[in-house]
């Protein structure tokens, strides 16, 4: 009797094992095997009061699903209450090894004596992420990432997803090798975005891990009509599998525009250009046409973990 | 030569002797090189880099010389951007606002020196608590000590070079034994401190003859209609005494940051902020400082005659 239990077993095992291997994600996630999902996902959430409600405003107008939190940012306690009270919010955390802006910094959220390869010498993290992937050590990320985490529980966020500021954890194999390990040691889903797609790093993908096929995110400036443009042929190129559209959204107000003075990129305008176009009917009209099926990180998470 | 030296001695001895009694007989306003009874005042904006809200409703003051002191909490989100002013800025007279609060709720911060060195000093979320009692039922000395060398040894390493310490929510004025700490630092590294609240024995015994600290401390507590608040500043200026007086204003634009920060808060919030600023940028207020006579000074000036020799 005990054999048989113990074989039967051993060949559930292989075959949820082979399943993970052989079946899409449009499968593991319920959907027809050829199935155009998307995510639709607000990056920077905590950055600025600005960014946290231009967010909040768009996950309740869809279609946006998805979000992230910035735990050293802060306006993250703001965040906090918001996903106190909308406990369905797909809400992650955006994974913080950098402080980019001229004039307004944070450092990480462990203390400072603990992981002083992180953080230069006022105190605040580094603006570049090849500073992290030069300075860094492992062991003080692992450190760093845990404290984020752990913050997180403790003022009441419970994350469904992790992912990089910046791209800051994907850069380097020993990198994404803690990122990865600390996000299966929560049974938290985790975004992986190959930009130069090393053997080394992708060696450190599991057979039960779900990543995106394709993630989408404006690097440009440009435009009202040549961001419509960019947004609406991302979603008639869609193919089948997972795709995540990276967004930033924000008021072009006072609060952020001297959040991001000085850059050229993801400035103020920026962000309110992708609320403007994100939040339209004219672009949700377009995810229709294109039957595409929005998903969360959530049904991720419950297909990679389906016992919490 | 054997006569000359005995002569310098006690030539010297005299005159440490003169200096020492010239400063606890003459008035703070003599010390400042102004006449015995004159009327001083510090003009003094609170917060510095709290929110860019506050940040430029303040550098505004400064630059037009509505006000001509101000003092930046280094724990704040936007201490970078006060810095940058002060960079650009050498003669603004910015001090240290100590801090060991984090009053708002939806927008908070921590200390300077690492959390795990100073665990007596935090909430458990990891942030400074709301109250000023909860600092004073819970901070351990010791660990006061090692937060408030933190924030000044931070702001001299990011390139401020402040020219006086105060204590964000009288947090440091509460006990003597905080108050005693708090001196005795700001004289390790030569700055001048205010003080404001009851002067006790205690706290008096806590200050030495060169110590300059006003005699008058000013500040709207209540929240009170527009015109109110210009006749509680005008009434101020009317009534100034001779010698050393210190107005603390709080100095942002309503806009929708300083809304969010200060949300729920219904005195220091981002309404009265911006009164505070309509006054003190106001004709009616600079004239009545002219009118009544009043001269402005600054810690600086204080930071001199305390140390003249830097």
């Amino acid at each position: 009797m005990r054999q048989l239990v113990l074989s039967t077993l051993a060949s559930l095992l292989i075959v949820s094992t082979l399943d993970a291997q052989t079946r899409t994600i449009a499968e593991r996630l319920g959907h027809p095997k050829d199935a155009k999902l998307l995510i639709l996902h607000a990056d920077d959430i905590g950055v600025a009061h600005s960014e946290n409600i231009a967010t909040f405003d768009a996950l309740a107008k869809g279609p946006v699903n998805s979000g992230s939190i910035m735990m050293p940012t802060p306006w993250v306690t703001e965040v906090a209450e918001y996903a106190k009270s909308h406990p369905n919010a797909d809400l992650g955390l955006h994974l913080t090894m950098n402080a980019e802006w001229n004039t307004y910094r944070w450092g990480g959220v462990a203390p400072h004596d603990k992981t002083p390869s992180l953080h230069d010498a006022d105190g605040t993290l580094p603006r570049s992420t090849d500073t992290v992937a030069k300075r860094a050590r492992l062991d003080e990320v692992e450190t760093e990432l845990r404290a984020q985490i752990d913050r997180a529980y403790a003022i009441g966020i419970k994350p469904t997803h992790v992912d990089s500021h910046m791209y800051a954890l994907y850069g380097t194999p020993g990198l994404f090798r803690t990122y990865t390990r600390v996000a299966r040691s929560y049974k938290l889903p985790f975004l992986a975005v190959f930009d130069s797609p090393t053997a080394a790093i992708r060696a450190e993908l599991m057979p039960n891990d779900i990543v995106p096929d394709k993630v989408i995110m404006r690097l440009e400036k440009g435009t009202p009509a040549e961001w419509r443009k960019y947004y609406l042929d991302a979603i008639r190129d869609m193919k089948p599998g997972l795709t995540v559209i990276l967004v930033h959204l924000g008021y072009d107000d006072a609060e952020l525009r001297a959040v991001t003075t000085g850059w050229d990129s993801w400035g103020a305008d920026w962000r309110q250009r992708d609320y403007d176009f994100i939040t339209s009917p004219e672009f949700k009209q377009e995810l229709k046409d294109n039957n595409v099926v929005m998903v969360t990180w959530r049904d991720i998470q419950k297909a990679m973990y389906p016992t919490p | 030569m054997s006569i000359v030296r005995p002569i310098l001695h006690s030539i010297l001895a005299i005159l440490l002797v003169t200096s020492t009694l010239s400063a606890q007989t003459r008035t703070i306003a003599e010390r400042l090189g102004h006449p015995r009874d004159a009327r001083l005042l510090i003009l003094h904006a609170d917060d510095l880099g709290v929110a860019h809200s506050e940040n430029a409703a303040s550098f505004d003051a400064l630059d037009r010389g509505a006000i001509n002191s101000a003092s930046v909490m280094m724990p704040t989100p936007w201490v970078t951007e006060v810095v940058e002013y002060a960079k650009k800025n050498p003669g603004a007279d910015i001090g240290i606002h100590l801090t060991f609060t984090s009053e708002w709720k939806t927008y908070r911060w921590g200390g300077v020196a690492p959390r795990d060195q100073v665990p007596s000093l935090y909430d458990p979320d990891g942030t400074l608590p709301q109250l000023t009692k909860t600092f004073v039922a819970r901070a351990k000395l010791d660990e006061v000590e090692k937060e408030l060398r933190a924030q000044v040894e931070l702001a001299y390493a990011v390139g401020l070079r402040p020219t006086h310490l105060d204590s964000h929510m009288t947090a440091l004025f509460s006990t003597p034994e905080l108050f005693r700490m708090y001196a005795d630092v700001a004289r390790s590294y030569r700055l001048p401190f205010t003080f404001y609240g009851t002067l006790t024995p205690q706290i008096r015994a806590a200050l030495t003859e060169n110590d300059i600290i006003p005699s008058a401390v000013i500040m709207a507590e209540e929240a009170k209609s527009r015109e109110e608040w210009m006749r509680f500043y005008i009434d101020a200026i009317r009534n100034l005494k001779p010698g050393l007086s210190e107005i603390l204003v709080h100095l942002g634009y309503d806009d929708a940051e300083l809304r969010a920060v200060t949300a729920g808060y219904d005195v220091f919030e981002a309404k009265w902020r911006q009164r505070d600023y309509d006054v003190m940028t106001s004709p009616e207020f600079q004239k009545a400082l002219k009118d009544n006579g009043v001269v402005l000074v600054t810690w600086r000036e204080i930071q001199k005659a305390m140390y003249p020799t830097p």
